[in-house]
């Protein structure tokens, strides 16, 4: 296995004229990228003395200038940590105190210990003379640190080295059966695992990345579709959700042209992705089941695997899930117990944290909680820190909200631990719900509803009525900030 | 008449996505700048509707693409 920015140095050497970037503006060729990488390399070494070693914040913005900055600092092994380019201060000063950089690239810091610069400070191009005169970093080294956002407490920073991105690449376009002859469209942000990973996804594998500012352009991004001749995309359930509500079933109008479409980040509901394999026949709908610690760890496609659509798939391509008890130990299928994953793609570690903390071994511990059957599909349960200890039963949130989601006058809920009012159980469920019926929502009333599809322990103890469930820009349920 | 809609329409984006005003331009394309994401353009949008008292159907909505788009499609409507 070779860096992906050996790889794209190698790819870009074969296949110069091919177009590797677009975004309505700008059309970069392979060459050109090679040239732009090494101007900004040159830069960050002789105007910046960057070195080995050396931290880069650096925003994620959707420019080919970030492309530059970010795969430069891979072929220096110098450790970028590319965060989104609307990082509220505070999360910033965090950060940034936490891994000391040499450079800021993308941010302004009043702070005159801090070196900062612009994307477009790196616009520039230096003639790719030999690439067998490069040396492209060793596999172990850091490339990236990526900080999750964390529904509690501080961040983390997730290490991953070159071995890490470009196994999750491998396993990826494996499973999805990318070639480099695809188009694809990333209107994701990069500052995320999931848009960042895809644009490795794209740019290792020789293909064209088109850049879309947002899903939320919905006539640039069909207009871009025809345009380019796009032919895959990754998207979060909301994205599917935005799309559905601002243009129908528009999607269909390209389904013999969308060979693949990825999905991950956040659970979508099981209409949906029945309503996307009759929109998309011919589609390879690919969803997967990952954090940034563990990318894409389990995978399914929706018409293979239509059976299996309320699980979360099976384990990727080279990478391991067993499920344990608290104890380390592996269990048997069927048995809830926490979902552990190794695999090269694996996080070799959090920044400053002893691994031993979040790990059996070589094994990652998720911290969800769910089961394996069988055939390896792995059904996803819960959150650990998220499970609700009614009187010392552990009760999944999300099997009870799945209850309530099927009463009619139930337009969304979320449901938490909250201390027993009762003072006896310790903890019972607590549901918030959104509705346009709220005279409906009485506790006997719903109780009756929910009758036997839930143990009585698990049905929720008190009821309180919200607009929306607090969720975070990639769709995930901040439950957490619910009480 | 035409001016005043158009200054109208970028201070309600540029106060809905926290920018400054001289961010958002004829040709700023819908979601280029960061924060321009679905919840702040669901808020763009209504808040244009209230503003001018007008409804976007989803066929225009789906025809936008940047500012100036924006602007032309609340001008069709405050005009008729």
């Amino acid at each position: 296995m070779i860096s992906i920015v050996e790889q794209i140095f190698k790819f870009g050497e074969s296949k110069p004229d091919k177009i590797a970037f677009l975004n309505g503006k700008v059309s970069l060729t392979y060459e050109n990228m090679l040239k732009g990488i090494l101007f900004a390399k040159n830069k960050l070494q002789k105007e910046y003395g960057l070195v080995k070693g050396d931290k880069v914040i650096l925003a994620a913005d959707k420019q080919m200038e970030f492309i530059f900055v970010y795969f430069a600092c891979h072929l220096l092994e110098i450790v970028t940590l590319p965060i989104a380019p609307d990082t509220n201060a505070k999360r910033y000063e965090l950060i940034k105190n936490k891994v000391c950089p040499k450079l800021v690239v993308g941010f302004l810091d009043e702070d005159t210990n801090i070196i900062t610069a612009e994307l477009k400070d790196f616009l520039g191009y230096v003639d790719v003379v030999d690439i067998s005169q490069i040396s492209f970093p060793n596999m172990d080294s850091i490339a990236d640190i990526i900080f999750t956002t964390g529904t509690t407490g501080m961040p983390k920073g997730v290490q991953l080295s070159h071995r890490n991105i470009m196994a999750a690449a491998r396993n990826i376009n494996t499973f999805i059966g990318n070639k480099s002859e695809d188009v694809e469209m990333i209107a994701l942000p990069i500052s995320h695992s999931f848009g960042l990973g895809r644009m490795r996804c794209v740019l290792s594998n020789g293909q064209t990345l088109v850049m879309l500012g947002s899903f939320v352009n919905v006539k640039r991004f069909f207009r871009f579709i025809e345009e380019y001749g796009v032919n895959g995309f990754g998207m979060v359930p909301a994205s599917w959700a935005l799309l559905k509500k601002m243009s129908g079933n528009t999607i269909a109008n390209f389904s013999n042209q969308l060979h693949y479409i990825e999905i991950g980040s956040a659970p979508m509901p099981l209409e949906e992705k029945n309503n996307l394999i009759n929109l998309l026949p011919n589609t390879r709908i690919c969803m997967h089941y990952g954090l940034t610690e563990a990318s894409r760890s389990a995978f399914m496609e929706f018409h293979e695997e239509k059976k299996y659509l309320n699980t979360v798939g099976k384990q990727s391509p080279n990478m391991y899930i067993t499920i344990r008890n608290e104890l380390g130990e592996e269990l048997v299928c069927g048995e809830e117990g926490e979902i552990c994953v190794s695999g090269d793609a694996v996080t070799v570690g959090y920044l400053d944290l002893p691994k031993e903390e979040n790990f059996w071994g070589d094994s990652f511990r998720t911290g969800d909680w769910g089961t394996k059957d069988e055939n390896g599909y792995i059904s996803l349960k819960s959150r650990k820190k998220e499970l609700i200890n009614v009187g010392g039963k552990k009760v999944s949130p999300i099997e009870v909200e799945e209850v309530l989601m099927e009463i009619d006058f139930i337009e969304d809920c979320v449901c938490v631990a909250t201390t027993d009012p009762e003072g006896i159980l310790g903890e019972v469920v607590k549901a918030f719900i959104v509705t346009s019926e709220p005279l409906k929502v009485k506790l006997e009333y719903i109780d009756g509803l929910i009758g036997s599809k839930l143990e009585n322990y698990k049905h929720p103890a008190i009821y309180e009525i919200i607009d929306e469930v607090p969720k975070t820009a990639s769709g995930k349920i901040q439950r957490l900030s619910l009480k | 008449m035409e001016k005043n809609v158009k200054n109208e329409v970028k201070e309600i984006i540029a106060s809905i996505l926290g920018v400054s005003v001289d961010e958002v331009l004829d040709d700023t394309a819908i979601g280029d700048i960061t924060e321009w994401d679905s919840l702040h353009h669901i808020q763009i949008i209504s808040a244009i509707e209230k503003e001018f008292d007008i409804r976007f159907t989803p066929d225009v909505m789906m025809d936008l693409e940047d500012v100036s788009d924006i602007v032309e499609a609340v001008e069709e409507r405050v005009n008729k």
